[in-house]
């Protein structure tokens, strides 16, 4: 089954896409911190990764930095409220940027999009 | 006549004269001639002899006696005497010229002195048209040089004409009598006469006469003309026997007068004409040669004081210059504070995001969960669609507050166009749209931020796709004009109506109910970013057509990409 990791720091948004995430067939892991995604990342190494930027400790762009060096297979998705942090060269590192919204509709399609391209399903 | 003791005497001159002072050294002293003696009690016995004999005792009676008793003894005497009269005529003829002459100078010295006071009152920090009502009063005043009228006559800004500026003086001779009856009774000095100025007599009649009189500078046969050019007074003593003073004599109604030349180091700068209209005295050259000292006096101040006028009216426009500067500098530090405002805002619109990502997220997942013919369904698919109406508000005010400079490649504008065309495919064929092309085919490549008009074109068509609820037909055109590339997209909707014409490009200004009023204005603002312009023509019912045109930009030299704008590995940036 394919998994997908969320790194957010907010709980309930955790849950929010823990559900919605689910609900596409996903086996969902969840991470509230760059720390914890780091360490879970080396232990169950999952398919693909959305992560959120803005976050206390290690920070989204910092914990991709690490992913990248540690291992670059793994597609990253960011995933954060702010639209202004594609300015940032380090985002470019990432497969895909997307702007939070309500509608989790275009996070799953990238998700989908980007899976079928690495033949992961 | 023999003496009382045989010795030949001189007359007894306190006799002769019947002069009864006693206390005279002469007195009781016949002996003595009394014109040799000093202090003698006659008339002007202070001076020194020579002067006193010449004009006082050669014409005494004492003396003429003495005189008359010595002629006539020996031919030589005679001769000795004869050339001694001459001589004493010759001076005193001598003495008299030499009198006149002092007194003529003094005279002049006089003169001189008031054209220099006159002349030092011209000069000051007047404008224009004080010094000229200065120069006028000064050559018309009893105290100054007398004319009746004087005219004044400057070179005009182009230099092709001498038009008449000012004027004093009576225009008839009723006035004239009026006029000096008052000068004479006030008896103001006339240093005072010439601070009377005011803006008021600029409408008198003679005044009014003289500004329509205008000559030009290249007429052979004008004395105003012929004096400003050769630099020498004219003094035109009866106008019928000279036709060059036609015009003028027309012109000021006068037949007799004179023309002085108003030039300052070869810069000719105009002339002053006076004459005797009234009084009809002749006007003498001499007096005329004593004015030259004031004219070119008066030229300098003229000059000066017009320098001034022009110097003041500069500073009056640096002053403007000035508080619109510091106006302009105020609406700078609005913007500025506008800015920050926006940079607040900005945040505090991420901050809303996450929450808002949170209510609407949940609300669609109770839609998916809940039945769909429940109440509680229908009230989570309002919450779910209202956060995703915030959510389009939020992306859209960002886009307002986020720097709009482009950045340039080269670009074919139809190419822009398709790709526009393709993200709105699906939305128009399930609106039933039917989508039109008319791309020129010989668009040049041009610098243009290509992700930036696409955010035009998608507004535009958004705003299309909105006011055709109904379907229709949008028709997307590219043109090349001139050193421009249009781009119109026209729609069959409903059309903006006249009243909303001119709001339809503020910000939050929506007519239909799912508009963010947003797009119109980021969708401007872009374009004028990229120095062009959006215009639109519209009609109720029928439907609108917006264009775009944009100035065709060529890239100069193969540019090396910034790498700001590289596409980064593999990313899709929605």
């Amino acid at each position: 089954m394919t998994t997908v990791l969320v790194v957010d720091d907010d709980a309930a948004l955790r849950m929010l896409y823990e559900e919605e995430l689910s609900n596409e067939g996903w086996e969902v892991t969840l991470a509230g911190s760059g720390e914890e995604a780091v360490r879970l990342i080396a232990e169950r190494r999952p398919d693909i990764i959305v992560l959120d930027i803005r976050m206390e400790g290690l920070d989204g762009l910092e914990t991709l930095q690490k992913i990248m060096t540690s291992d670059k297979s793994i597609p990253v998705i960011l995933n954060t409220a702010y639209s202004s942090y594609k300015d940032d060269f380090r985002t470019w590192a990432a497969d895909a940027y997307i702007v939070k919204s309500s509608d989790l509709s275009e996070l799953k399609t990238t998700v989908r999009k980007i899976l079928e391209e690495k033949n992961v399903t | 006549m023999p003496g009382e003791e045989g010795k030949p005497t001189l007359p007894r001159c306190w006799e002769v004269k019947q002069c009864g002072a006693t206390e005279c050294p002469l007195y009781e002293n016949p002996g003595v001639a009394c014109w040799l003696v000093d202090n003698t009690f006659c008339e002007g016995k202070n001076r020194p002899f020579e002067n006193r004999f010449l004009m006082t005792c050669s014409r005494c009676p004492v003396y003429l006696e003495v005189r008359k008793r010595a002629d006539g003894r020996r031919i030589a005497d005679k001769a000795i005497l004869a050339t001694f009269d001459r001589m004493l005529n010759n001076l005193y003829s001598y003495h008299i010229s030499i009198k006149e002459t002092n007194r003529i100078l003094g005279q002049k010295i006089a003169r001189l002195r008031s054209v220099q006071e006159i002349s030092e009152a011209i000069l000051g920090p007047y404008k224009l048209e004080q010094v000229l009502y200065m120069v006028l009063t000064a050559l018309t005043a009893g105290e100054g040089f007398g004319f009746n009228r004087a005219f004044l006559f400057l070179v005009n800004n182009t230099g092709e004409f001498l038009t008449g500026k000012m004027a004093v003086g009576p225009c008839d001779h009723e006035e004239a009598m009026r006029i000096w009856g008052r000068f004479s009774k006030e008896k103001r000095p006339l240093k005072e006469l010439m601070r009377t100025w005011d803006k008021t007599w600029l409408e008198s009649k003679i005044n009014k006469t003289v500004n329509l009189i205008s000559f030009p500078l290249n007429s052979q046969d004008n004395v105003l003309v012929q004096s400003l050019m050769e630099n020498r007074i004219i003094n035109v003593p009866d106008v019928s026997s000279d036709k060059r003073a036609w015009p003028v004599a027309e012109g000021l109604k006068t037949d007799a007068f004179a023309v002085l030349p108003l030039v300052k180091d070869q810069r000719r700068i105009g002339v002053v004409v006076v004459d005797n209209f009234v009084t009809r005295v002749p006007i003498a050259d001499e007096d005329l040669e004593s004015i030259a000292p004031f004219t070119s006096f008066a030229a300098i101040a003229i000059h000066t004081a017009a320098l001034n006028d022009q110097l003041r009216s500069q500073l009056k426009d640096l002053d403007k210059a000035h508080k619109r500067l510091r106006s302009q500098r105020q609406i700078i530090a609005r913007s500025q504070q506008l800015a920050q405002m926006g940079r607040l805002s900005a945040d505090l619109a991420h901050e809303i995001r996450n929450p808002m990502t949170l209510i609407g997220g949940f609300a669609r997942l109770l839609v998916q969960k809940l039945p769909a013919t429940g109440e509680l369904h229908d009230k989570a698919q309002i919450i779910a669609d209202e956060v995703s109406r915030l959510e389009q508000l939020l992306n859209d005010a960002l886009k307002m507050t986020r720097d709009e400079t482009p950045r340039y490649e080269p670009e074919n504008i139809n190419f822009i166009i398709m790709e526009t065309l393709n993200l709105i495919a699906s939305e128009c064929e399930e609106k039933s749209i039917r989508v039109v092309k008319n791309l020129a085919d010989d668009l040049p490549l041009m610098l243009l931020d290509r992700q930036k008009l696409k955010e035009v074109l998608i507004n535009l068509l958004q705003n299309a796709i909105q006011s055709m609820p109904d379907g229709g037909t949008i028709t997307v055109s590219s043109v090349r004009q001139d050193g421009n590339v249009q781009i119109a997209i026209s729609d069959t909707g409903i059309g903006i109506k006249e009243s909303e014409k001119e709001f339809i490009f503020n910000p939050f200004y929506t007519s239909s109910p799912g508009g963010t009023g947003l797009g119109l204005p980021l969708a401007n603002r872009i374009v004028e970013a990229m120095s062009g312009n959006i215009s639109m023509e519209s009609k109720v019912g029928q439907g609108s057509t917006f264009r775009v045109t944009l100035p065709i930009r060529k890239a100069e030299t193969e540019k090396v990409t910034p790498l700001a704008n590289l596409p980064p590995r593999g990313m899709s940036v929605v």
